[in-house]
């Protein structure tokens, strides 16, 4: 009897442990902190910074850019034995409110943060970062190039995070389609033949005619109002006021005639549908930031090798796209002296820059590593032999201008996208309706009262 | 037995193989849902102080929030477009299969396959199927000397596809709770309708249909509920390009619980306004389980 007395609690134990074994908060960790902010073993984890056991400190990074951070870890932690960084694969539409939901929840931030440029401005708000330029830091905002070094700075001057590579973006074409329809597949001539954002609907109109309606200057309305916003350097917001007709107008009647003109094609930007367009022989131009020349033209045409050029838009130089890398005030010491540790050697010394040029063609924004013009120049034999880096590092870098960022950039760019889908999927779809319709979103999606949206 | 042992067996044991659930359910429903409440009546976006704002957010639901609005009006348009159709095509599928002597089991695997694949899966095929410029629905039109239709990019058609989608999904699944409940149908039944000369077609409407029909209330009510928290769906359908509009296509399929995703964790996160949102929903939710509950019990007391 009593055999199966203690039989019954044991298993009813069990039952409860086992329905509560899932349910350890990570938060125990935190627990363990001693007053100095170093963590002792207690955490139940190996190898954790500060442990006094062990030389090797163990810092976290989130991150989507698998192609950036695998390479350059890999290459630090085997030069930085005594530092391991633990990664956590979160997706680019995820993270943001993966991070929200770590602070609401008081759950542990990573040590490092990856802070997507469309949301800086959100970043900022969430104080929950490093200032670089202050000890043991001490990074000279300087450094960097002009168009970028205050992306990342508060208001107050403190800079949240340093940008993992510049993102000069320029346009991409078919030399074979160029020669055909232009005569000349010279990115110096191309610049000067489409040297006004009409010049476009010009020629796309005579590419129409002489293709008999199969060739396309570009292949998505998505990708053209995207060149087109990121390359006006309007503010989107000035104190309480939001600029979005006077942004947003240019770039929704530009598209609205190239539409009318045949000029773009109807493929959804970013679709698999659409990212084989750039093997195919329809469409000639491609909006194209630095990264994309490995994500998109390399991925989607191997076999092109030798037919790329890229020219200067019509626009002049933009950015586009980018994020930076932070490391969190909620961090212990030892934590953020290893973070720093990292981003010192990807961003500021030769050996990490390297390891970015080599592996995965990301150029730093640290101006010092342009001095030696072997840096970023060099022959391209995928664009058939152009300096496409001397040309995107420097002749566009150069000229780019950045606006100020704003919390609503995300939401805005969410409903340039909306726009660009109905002005593409719809041939009524006027300028005048697509800002109306522009401005009701706004109107919905902004929730403070005291910002004028106009 | 003494009053003791049997407070025991009535009391402590239950007790105790119960708490384990409870406990869970507290901290794990329970504290959730009325936190959410609570925060409900707050300005917070998850960082810095929760400001009180009373009924604010509830007003601003159903007084400004057109986006709040016209996510309802989608979401009751999905459902109509899906459920019905999925929900009879199973009754239908489900009669032929009972009388079906041979393959039976391959033709309900078959069916049910749908139900069972990843909605990831589903979401890419239907895009790859329903592509303006390359989908195979388009090509097929074409092939007839019809012009291609924008299905994903038009607000008139994206609906659609997405209540396509759910009739593909659900029938099956609908087909077997059916083809359960036909089964328990006594074969007496229809040997009596058989001798009485009725014809199939009338012993199906006239005996099939009547009998199944608390199955029938269970699907209805289940659809409604499944059909007002939906977000599978249309996210994944619209999530698998780089510029993944929310919404789809002038937010036409924008339903309430994608809504109350992008308000409380999109760029610019509104806790406090998200969870009115899905306090709101909760309640539509509870309004329309309880009638079904209503007319479910009502039938059955008849």
């Amino acid at each position: 009897m009593k055999l199966r007395k203690i039989l019954t609690w044991g298993l009813a134990s069990m039952l409860a442990a086992t329905s509560l074994a899932g349910c350890g908060n990570s938060s125990s960790n935190a627990d363990a902190k001693t007053p100095t902010g170093q963590e002792s073993n207690a955490g139940g984890q190996q190898n954790t910074s500060g442990d006094a056991g062990s030389d090797v400190t163990t810092i976290t990074y989130w991150g989507w850019d698998t192609n950036w951070y695998e390479p350059m870890i890999k290459a630090f932690e085997k030069d930085h034995p005594n530092i391991k960084i633990e990664v956590t694969n979160v997706a680019y539409s995820d993270y943001f409110t993966k991070i929200q939901q770590a602070i609401a929840s008081g759950s542990e931030l990573p040590t490092m943060v990856q802070q997507s440029c469309t949301l800086i401005a959100n970043y900022k708000e969430l104080g929950v970062f490093e200032d670089l330029t202050q000890a043991p830091y001490n990074v000279d905002p300087n450094k960097f190039f002009d168009f970028i070094k205050d992306r990342a700075m508060t208001e107050d001057g403190k800079l949240i995070g340093i940008e993992q590579s510049v993102s000069p973006s320029a346009i991409a074409y078919k030399r074979d389609l160029a020669k055909e329809y232009f005569g000349t597949d010279d990115p110096n001539e191309l610049a000067k033949i489409l040297s006004t954002p009409e010049d476009y609907i010009k020629y796309g109109k005579e590419v129409q005619e002489k293709s008999g309606g199969k060739t396309y200057l570009f292949h998505s309305g998505g990708a053209v109002a995207e060149w087109l916003y990121f390359a006006d350097s309007t503010d989107l917001q000035n104190g309480k006021t939001l600029n979005f007709t006077k942004k947003m107008t240019p770039v929704m009647d530009l598209l609205v005639q190239m539409r009318d003109n045949k000029v773009v094609d109807t493929f959804e930007n970013g679709t698999p549908q659409a990212n084989a367009t750039y093997a195919g022989d329809s469409h000639i131009f491609y909006p194209c930031p630095n990264w994309a020349i490995t994500y998109y033209i390399k991925a989607n045409d191997p076999d092109g090798s030798g037919n790329w050029g890229l020219m200067m838009p019509a626009t002049g130089g933009y950015s586009h796209g980018g994020c930076s890398i932070g490391i969190t005030n909620t961090s212990t010491d030892a934590e953020k002296a290893a973070a720093w540790e990292f981003m010192n050697w990807a961003f500021l010394t030769q050996d990490g820059v390297d390891v970015a040029k080599s592996e995965v063609e990301y150029y730093v924004p640290t101006k010092e590593f342009y001095e030696d013009a072997s840096y970023a120049s060099g022959e391209d034999p995928f664009f058939a032999g152009q300096d496409i880096g001397g040309f995107l590092y420097g002749e566009i870098a150069g000229s780019i201008q950045l606006p100020t960022p704003s919390i609503y950039d995300q939401t805005v760019i969410d409903i340039r996208d909306l726009l660009a889908t109905a002005i593409m999927s719809d041939g009524s779809m006027t300028v005048e309706k697509a800002i109306e319709k522009g401005l009701e979103e706004c109107q919905n999606r902004i929730m403070d009262d005291s910002i004028v949206i106009e | 037995m003494n009053s003791k042992a049997n407070k025991k067996y009535t009391v402590m044991w239950p007790t105790i193989f119960i708490a384990p659930f409870v406990i869970c359910f507290l901290i794990f429903n329970l504290y959730p849902i009325l936190y959410s409440f609570y925060l409900s009546f707050t300005d917070w976006s998850g960082v810095g102080e929760k400001v009180f704002v009373g009924w604010g957010n509830y007003v601003r639901i159903f007084t400004k929030d057109k986006t709040f609005i016209k996510s309802l009006w989608n979401t009751l348009y999905i459902m109509i477009l899906g459920f019905p159709v999925s929900i009879f095509l199973g009754l239908i599928i489900a009669a032929f299969l009972s009388n079906l002597k041979k393959f039976r089991n391959f033709f309900q695997t078959i069916n049910f396959l749908p139900y069972i694949t990843t909605p990831v899966a589903i979401g890419l095929v239907f895009t790859f199927l329903f592509d303006w410029n390359t989908g195979v629905i388009n090509r097929i039109i074409e092939a007839f000397g019809g012009e291609g239709v924008n299905w994903l990019g038009n607000a008139k058609f994206a609906p659609l596809v997405i209540g396509f989608m759910i009739i593909w999904k659900c029938t099956g699944y609908y087909m077997a709770l059916y083809l359960a409940g036909i089964t328990s149908i006594s074969e007496d039944i229809y040997e009596a309708a058989k001798v009485d000369g009725a014809s199939t077609i009338k012993t199906f409407f006239k005996i099939t249909v009547p009998l199944l029909r608390p199955i029938t209330v269970f699907i209805v009510l289940t659809s409604v509920i499944y059909a007002l928290q939906l977000f599978d769906e249309p996210n994944l359908m619209f999530n698998v390009s780089t510029t993944s509009i929310i919404g789809g296509p002038d937010r036409s399929c924008l339903t309430m619980v994608w809504n109350f995703y992008d308000v409380a964790f999109g760029s610019t996160a509104r806790l406090g306004y998200g969870s009115a949102i899905a306090t709101t929903l909760f309640i539509i939710i509870v309004i329309i389980s309880l009638i079904g509950m209503k007319f479910m019990n009502g039938k059955e007391e008849n």
